[in-house]
């Protein structure tokens, strides 16, 4: 079942020589520091921090509009420091989301309005739910889905799921 | 000479002081101002729409927060708190010293939150509440809780955390500044 194409208007957004379509209007801080691989879409209003530390998205992602991707910090015994953070190949993130996981593996489904903790795990094939609030240090586990304030596993998915996730990449794309 | 005017006749209304970091993507509307050391990241959005709004020293206010002032008092915020990505305070009376507003959680009207709370992620402080000293309010039904000794503590993590923000924002931002101080670099 492939989602309805969304049309945008060229002017609205940027393309880069890899296909990734950025937003007029996103935020992007630090640039240098943002790494895109390609396909990727950034929608309006999204706010990339790259500034606070390397920021590494995969290809085919999508960041729906008004989320934010912060990298995470961690506060130790005497110390202080921002983590990089690393989104994986064929992420979807819903719209008003804030993400500062440490880690987000590929062909993974954030649905709208969660907010990822810090330093949280998310594996590959993991689904979280819209509205989920995943509390900091979280695992999340290849294949599962969670749900819920503050985050549980709610089900599992089946393993074509990576194949279904993927559909999109012939379509060019995908918003 | 042109510029200047026209930023006189804007609703510019804002002091900062000439030792805090407000990200130029910021917006400050009405009479606001910035105390000494507090970092303001870029797309908060701080609205005086009646009364003015005090911001002290030393804290740190993430991208999206909402402060708006819906009354003709004046509302302050003190001295080291965080208030982080998405928060909104909207008509709140005041802000005390060392509190954690985190993650999307929203400060309703009338509310009063004194030294060292916590609010916890995507949670809701309902209208007219006050929070005493180190008290905590977290979760989807708003339950409260104590945290004794968490004023401190805070305080003692916040330190670092504004040192790093200090020296690598300013490498990839352009910061706002007062009017006066835009005037007497222009004339350099």
């Amino acid at each position: 079942m492939l989602p309805e194409p969304v049309y945008y208007s060229k002017n609205e957004y940027i393309t880069t020589q890899s296909g990734n379509k950025v937003s007029r209007k996103s935020v992007l801080c630090g640039s240098q520091n943002i790494q895109l691989s390609g396909k990727s879409i950034i929608k309006p209003g999204v706010v990339l921090r790259g500034d606070l530390a390397l920021l590494r998205i995969g290809k085919c992602v999508v960041i729906g509009e008004n989320s934010v991707l912060r990298p995470p910090y961690k506060r130790y015994k005497g110390g202080f420091a921002y983590f990089p953070m690393t989104v994986g190949d064929y992420v979807m993130i819903g719209d008003n989301s804030v993400v500062s996981a440490a880690l987000i593996g590929s062909f993974v489904d954030i649905g709208e309005d969660c907010i990822i903790c810090k330093r949280c795990i998310i594996k590959d094939n993991a689904k979280i739910l819209p509205g989920t609030v995943l509390a900091p240090d979280t695992v999340v586990p290849p294949f599962s889905v969670f749900g819920g304030a503050p985050g549980k596993c709610v089900g599992e998915l089946p393993e074509s799921i990576q194949y279904h996730n993927r559909v999109g990449e012939g379509e060019g794309s995908r918003v | 000479m042109a510029t200047a005017t026209k930023k006189e006749a804007g609703p510019t209304l804002y002091v900062i002081d000439s030792e805090a970091m407000v990200c130029q993507e910021a917006v400050l509307r009405g009479e606001v101002t910035v105390g000494k050391g507090t970092v303001i990241h870029p797309t908060c959005l701080l609205d005086a729409k009646v009364g003015p709004i005090r911001v002290g020293a030393d804290n740190i206010l993430e991208e999206q927060v909402e402060i708006v002032n819906t009354t003709p008092e004046a509302l302050t915020i003190g001295d080291r708190n965080v208030i982080e990505v998405g928060a909104k305070i909207v008509g709140a009376k005041a802000v005390g010293n060392s509190n954690i507003l985190e993650t999307k959680c929203f400060v309703g009207e009338g509310v009063e939150i004194h030294n060292g709370c916590t609010v916890g992620v995507a949670s809701v402080v309902p209208d007219g509440v006050v929070m005493k000293d180190e008290s905590v309010i977290f979760g989807p039904n708003s339950a409260s809780a104590k945290e004794p000794g968490a004023a401190q503590y805070h305080d003692l993590q916040m330190t670092r955390h504004l040192e790093i923000l200090r020296e690598t924002l300013p490498k990839s931002h352009y910061l706002k500044r007062n009017k006066k101080e835009e005037e007497e670099r222009d004339k350099e």
